[in-house]
Formats: structure tokens, C-alpha cells, sequence
């Protein structure tokens, strides 16, 4: 403990994080720089594209998951052809912000172009399927019209947009996978570490949090308007609005920040980091714990339509996920600091 | 002095926690008028309870000529053709109209329903808070609404949201009867670190508000709706079970659990005390009993429409009194009827079982 502390005291300010000569980017070229910030301009423009299509998707597979529980899996199979448009075309925009990162994040220059270059084919085949399924719906009357607007205003009319998206994003994938083999990516490759378990461990969190930051940043956006400020119980609103906002400012945090500085300058702040994330997201985890103990109406009055695991499934589910993701998350990074410090 | 000052801390959060509970700027008993709506009172008053609609995120909305809405329409007309009188005079609609659904489905359902032409009140269930949009604002599409008689007061000392009273009066505006809505909640937890959530319960301030309301207009009977049955129904079950001589008739189809809470409001003496001679429930999408306990009929009401879930009926299968037993295959799903006879607190209830069949809709009436 006193260990971490006098790290803590003795790690850069939080100010060096934004330094030029920490960062990466100072290492680069002009070209290596354009590609650095290709990345993070795509990685901001993905996760705003997926944030409420991701809710949707994920309320609305509560709602058919809740139609095969209930015995009745006809309705749900109803649901889910007439909105697999919508699920395919979140599955890609998940799928395509984590080979992006896969991509980034590349080990060597084969696996770069691999990333670009296979997954581009996979976008093309799910945004084809996106794209058929909703004119083929149109035709076969699943949709009695173009523009029914039950999801979106213009849905499934929409859809066909979103397949044409997604199709394109593919092609300039493997466009760009053949340019990298005649023209090298200048963008550092990341080295990882050597156990192969550590990688695995790496591949399975990211999409998780990464997922969670989604979600949460649609949630935190609807807190405006969804919650009920009228009620009272603001104290309970607040701690469930920023633990959202934490959980999704930590894959900001990590992915544009983190991920940007030099090795040695990450290993210099990682601790530090990781006890001001804790600190930060204990006080608002703290606030939702103890105002919902406190007042265990406030969730049903105020906030009902923010948490839809709990109210569907009758699961209070968010402090156990919330938990892991915003507390065991940053102690987890908090004692793999230590044991690369030692 | 920095210490001192991290001392502070939580003596500010502890402060500011004792001052954030809900908001209470309203008595009920103080402003009992403004809970009440009215309308004309005349024998066989039909009453039609819709339940359970469920419309969500993939209903498709906006043209009563197809999928969810038509069935309604279809519904409705059929129960208007039924009731004596050839008219219905209000609609109930017992909560989870909505679920995970977006605004657009609201406005759809307030302009189909509305097009009918026909009064008719709307409470909460537990699934209606559960929305891409504020609850605030749901309450307010149907306080305006057209033929909605819905009412709501803003941060009142009766729990929830949808409490409010339709008073049938008669040409002299004497109350004869009361139709009482009451919210009955959505979740209960009981800690913060509890897993599972079970469901809300209808609370003494409440009850007391609808003793109130009833002494108000003079003891006349009373009819109550609300959406998750209480915990004492259960045991009226059981009751009916083991033929227990205090419950005089129990019938139609109980195929899953009550889904109730874990805590008991004391139902039935409060019900009593407020003169109440029925009550109707949603809540569980495949139960339709009814019994009469004690004086008061307890009765849920038909789920209407195919959306979420809802129960399929085989051919042979016999219903609690055994009196009816399904000929073919159908689900159950429809609406149910009440018909005030007069002012004696009397009153007749039918289930309507429709359903859409490739060979033409099969359309059935059971009498309670």
C-alpha cells in the first residue's frame, strides 16, 4: 500500500499525459500522424454511430429473449425477422470498431494488413445481407411499407443506407489492406506481451468494456431527457448518471489517451491513472449503492427506462455489471501497474 | 487544514442525502376533487379492459389495418356489437400498454385509441416506465389526449403516478358508482446489493387515499382496476383450490404464476372498507381467473393482442370451474367485459376470446 502511494506521489502529473514528447504521435512522421489520428477520428465517429442503435438493439433483444422465456419463442421469432436489419447492422459497427482496434493495436505488419483485409470482406458480406434482407422484407411483405418508423423514424427505409454503410466501410477496408502492402503503415506496432493467455485476456476485455462504454454513453445521453428530474431522489440520479458517464469516459480514456502515450511513459502513470479512475468512479458507484439502499424507490420512479435488464428480467443486474466494469476494472489495472513496476 | 476539509466530504454527502428524497408538494385528501373525473351513469354501464398490450420497439404502429392495432380494432368492435346497449361507455386499459417502446409508438396508440370515440382511462404497469422516453411525458400525451381520462398529480402524497377516480354520476350529479385507477407499481427491491427484483404492491397511503374518495362520494359501490395482483390473491387461490365455502365461484384459466409481491398490502379488508364490489388486474398474461371472495369478485383481465407472450388454450382443456372446456386449439388472448347492471352494486362480467385463424376469426364469449 505505502509502495503505491509513494509511486502514486512520484509518477508524472496528469498534465504529462498530454505532452507532445509523451505521446506517439511526436515519434511520427506527417504521414504516420495522419494515420494516428485516421484512427482515433474513426474510433470517435464508430462508437457515436453505435451508441443508440446498441441500446435499441439491446432492449429489443431483451424483449424477444423475454418471448422464448415466457414459452411463447413464435413472437419472438416474429420480432427478430423483422428487426434483423437492425441487429445485423449494430453487430457490424460492433464488429467493425473492434477489428479497428485489432488493427490498430497490430502486433506486426502482417497482422495490420490481415485485420484490414479479412475483416473488410466480412463488412461487405454483412452489409449485403443488411442491404438484401431489408428489399427482400419490403417484397415479401415482412414490412408492409418502406417507411413503417418503428425503431427510427424511417425504419427499415433506413436499413438499406445502413447495408450500403457498411458494405462501403468494407470495401475501403481491403482497399486500404492493399495499399498498406505497397505503402507501410508508419504506426508503431504494438509489442504485448510474450504469454499467450495475457493476449487472450486483452482480446476479451476490450470488446467487453468497449461494449459497456456503448451502452453507456447512449444511457448517459438519455439520462437528459429519460430520467425523471421532476421526482426528487436527485442524489440517486446523479450517481446513476456519471457511473454511466465513468464507464464509457474509460474506454474514451483509454483508447485516445492511454493508448497514445509511449511505453515508458505508461508505465510511469499507469498506476497513478488507475487510482484516480478508481477513486473517480468509487465516489459515483458509492453515491448509486448507497442512495438506492436509501431509497429503494427512486430507481422505479426516476429511472425506470435506464436500466432495462432490471425491469425485464427482474435482475438488478447494473451494480453487479457497473461493479466489475468501473471497480474491478481500474484494481485490475491498478495490480497489473504494480506487478509490471515490480 | 486539507484534511479537515476531506473530513467534510461525506458529512456533505450525508447531508445532501437526507435532502434528496422524493419530492412531496401535494395532499391528497386536501385536493380530493382534483383525483375526480366524471361521467353519466346509466344501467348497464359497459366497461371493456383491455391489458397488456405490450407494444414495443418491433410493433408496428401507425395503420389500424394490419398486425397489432387491427386486432384491437377488431376487438373493440366486436365488444361494442356484444354489449347491451350495442355501445361500450368506457375502456380500461390495465397497464404494459408499452415496453421498451419509443414515442412514436405512444402517439400511434393515443390516435388509434382515441379514434374510437370512446372514454377511456389508463394505469401504469410495470413495464410502461420501461421506455425510450420520460415518464413525465408519457403522462402528459394522454392527460391531452382526446376521450383519455387519464389525471395525474404531480408530486402528491399517494404513491405513484396513475391514482384517480371516474366517479358515474347521474343526471343530478349524484355519484352512483366510482371507478377507482390505481398505480400499483412496478419493482420492489429491498437492498441495493439484492439480485433479484420481485414486483411492487399497492401502499396503505393508497388505500387510505381511496377510503377517502369513496367517503367523498357517499360509501356507493365501487369498481377498481389496477395492474399487479396482490399478494392476498394468492391465497384466495389456494382458497378456491380447496373449495373453501368463502369463495363462491371461481372460474376460467390460471396457466402461470401471479407474478405478485413479496409483501402484503392487506387487500381485501382495505377493499371492503372502500366499498368495493370488483377488481380487475392484468399483469399475468396467462391467467384469466376470476373469483369472488368475501363479496368482492377479484378477476384478471383477458391479455389483448399476441405481443411478449401470451397463453395457448388445447382442445380438451377445462378451466378452473370446469364448466368450460376448449374445443380446438386457440390462445388467450381478447378482452373482458364488465356491465354495470344498476346502482345496487351489481354488475355482470364475460370474457371474449378472439383470435385470428387462417380459416376465419374465431370469436367466443364466456360468462362469468
Amino acid at each position: 500500500m505505502v509502495r503505491v502511494l509513494n509511486q502514486v506521489k512520484s509518477a508524472l502529473s496528469f498534465k504529462d499525459l498530454f505532452k507532445k514528447e509523451n505521446r506517439i504521435s511526436s515519434t511520427l512522421s506527417q504521414r504516420g500522424k495522419k494515420e494516428y489520428l485516421s484512427y482515433n477520428i474513426l474510433f470517435i465517429v464508430l462508437i457515436l454511430l453505435t451508441a443508440f442503435p446498441f441500446w435499441e438493439f439491446f432492449c429489443e433483444i431483451c424483449n424477444i429473449v423475454g418471448s422464448i422465456v415466457s414459452g411463447t419463442p413464435k413472437q419472438g421469432l416474429v420480432q427478430l425477422v423483422r428487426m434483423l436489419p437492425l441487429f445485423l447492422f449494430v453487430i457490424s459497427l460492433v464488429y467493425i470498431g473492434i477489428y479497428t482496434w485489432r488493427a490498430y493495436r497490430a502486433r506486426d505488419e502482417h497482422g495490420r494488413i490481415k485485420a484490414w483485409k479479412v475483416n473488410g470482406y466480412i463488412s461487405v458480406g454483412l452489409g449485403t445481407i443488411i442491404f438484401v434482407y431489408t428489399i427482400v422484407g419490403y417484397l415479401t411483405k415482412i414490412y408492409e411499407r418502406f417507411v413503417e418508423g418503428l425503431v427510427t423514424p424511417l425504419y427499415p427505409f433506413d436499413m438499406i443506407f445502413a447495408g450500403l454503410i457498411v458494405i462501403l466501410f468494407g470495401i475501403f477496408s481491403v482497399v486500404y489492406s492493399k495499399k498498406l502492402t505497397i505503402k507501410k503503415s508508419e504506426l508503431p506496432y504494438v509489442k504485448g506481451s510474450n504469454k499467450k493467455i495475457i493476449r487472450g485476456l486483452d482480446k476479451v476485455f476490450y470488446p467487453i468494456s468497449y461494449l459497456v462504454g456503448v451502452g453507456s454513453l447512449a444511457a448517459f445521453i438519455m439520462c437528459f431527457w429519460v430520467m425523471d428530474w421532476t421526482h426528487g431522489y436527485i442524489i440517486f440520479n446523479i450517481g446513476l448518471m456519471f457511473t454511466y458517464f465513468m464507464a464509457f469516459l474509460m474506454v474514451i480514456f483509454y483508447r485516445l489517451i492511454y493508448c497514445g502515450l509511449k511505453d515508458e511513459i505508461k508505465k510511469k502513470v499507469a498506476i497513478k491513472v488507475a487510482v484516480a479512475v478508481l477513486a473517480i468512479n468509487l465516489i459515483f458507484y458509492i453515491i448509486y449503492m448507497v442512495s438506492c439502499g436509501v431509497f429503494p424507490y427512486a430507481p422505479n420512479q426516476n429511472a425506470f427506462g435506464l436500466l432495462p435488464l432490471e425491469y425485464t428480467a427482474s435482475f438488478n443486474a447494473f451494480w453487479l455489471l457497473f461493479g466489475l466494469n468501473n471497480i474491478v476494472g481500474p484494481i485490475v489495472a491498478l495490480i497489473k501497474g504494480i506487478i509490471r513496476k515490480k | 487544514m486539507k484534511n479537515k476539509f476531506l473530513l467534510l466530504i461525506p458529512a456533505i454527502f450525508a447531508v445532501s442525502l437526507t435532502s434528496c428524497g422524493q419530492t412531496v408538494s401535494y395532499k391528497s385528501g386536501d385536493n380530493y376533487k382534483n383525483y375526480i373525473r366524471e361521467l353519466n351513469f346509466h344501467n348497464n354501464f359497459n366497461i371493456l379492459q383491455l391489458t397488456d398490450i405490450h407494444w414495443n420497439g418491433g410493433t408496428q404502429v401507425g395503420d389500424n389495418t394490419y398486425g397489432s392495432e387491427s386486432y384491437l380494432k377488431k376487438v373493440i368492435e366486436e365488444a361494442s356489437k356484444h354489449s347491451k346497449g350495442g355501445k361500450l361507455d368506457l375502456i380500461e386499459i390495465t397497464g404494459d400498454t408499452f415496453m421498451l417502446a419509443n414515442a412514436s409508438h405512444v402517439t400511434a396508440f393515443i390516435n388509434f385509441i382515441s379514434s374510437f370515440n370512446i372514454p377511456y382511462a389508463i394505469i401504469w404497469g410495470n413495464h410502461d416506465r420501461e421506455n425510450s422516453f420520460n415518464p413525465n411525458w408519457l403522462s402528459d400525451q394522454f392527460r391531452h389526449a382526446p376521450n383519455c381520462l387519464y389525471t395525474e398529480i404531480d408530486n402528491d402524497d399517494v404513491y405513484e403516478r396513475s391514482n384517480y377516480v371516474i366517479n358515474l354520476v347521474d343526471q343530478s350529479k349524484t355519484v352512483k358508482w366510482q371507478i377507482f385507477n390505481v398505480d400499483s407499481g412496478s419493482s420492489l427491491r429491498k437492498g441495493a446489493f439484492d439480485l433479484g427484483l420481485s414486483y411492487d404492491y399497492i401502499h396503505q397511503d393508497q388505500l387510505e387515499w381511496m377510503k377517502y374518495q369513496n367517503e367523498k362520494a357517499n360509501n356507493v359501490p365501487a369498481i377498481a382496476y389496477y395492474h399487479i395482483a396482490q399478494k392476498e390473491v394468492e391465497e384466495i387461490y389456494d382458497m378456491a383450490q380447496k373449495n373453501d365455502a368463502k369463495v363462491t365461484k371461481s372460474k376460467f384459466f390460471k396457466l402461470e404464476g401471479f407474478g405478485i409481491s413479496d409483501n402484503a398490502s392487506n387487500i381485501h379488508m382495505n377493499l371492503k372498507s372502500s366499498n368495493v364490489k370488483g377488481v380487475f388486474m392484468g399483469h399475468a398474461h396467462s391467467i384469466d381467473w376470476t373469483a369472488t371472495y368475501d363479496g368482492i369478485t377479484y378477476g384478471f383481465g383477458v391479455k389483448s393482442g399476441t405481443e411478449l407472450y401470451y397463453a395457448s388454450l388445447n382442445s380438451g382443456m377445462k378451466d378452473e370451474s370446469k364448466t368450460i372446456t376448449i374445443d380446438k386449439d386457440i390462445e388467450l388472448i381478447g378482452a373482458s367485459l364488465v356491465s354495470i347492471t344498476d346502482d345496487s352494486g351489481d354488475f355482470t362480467i364475460e370474457h371474449l376470446y378472439y383470435n385470428e385463424l387462417m380459416e376465419g376469426d374465431d370469436v367466443r364469449w364466456y360468462v362469468y
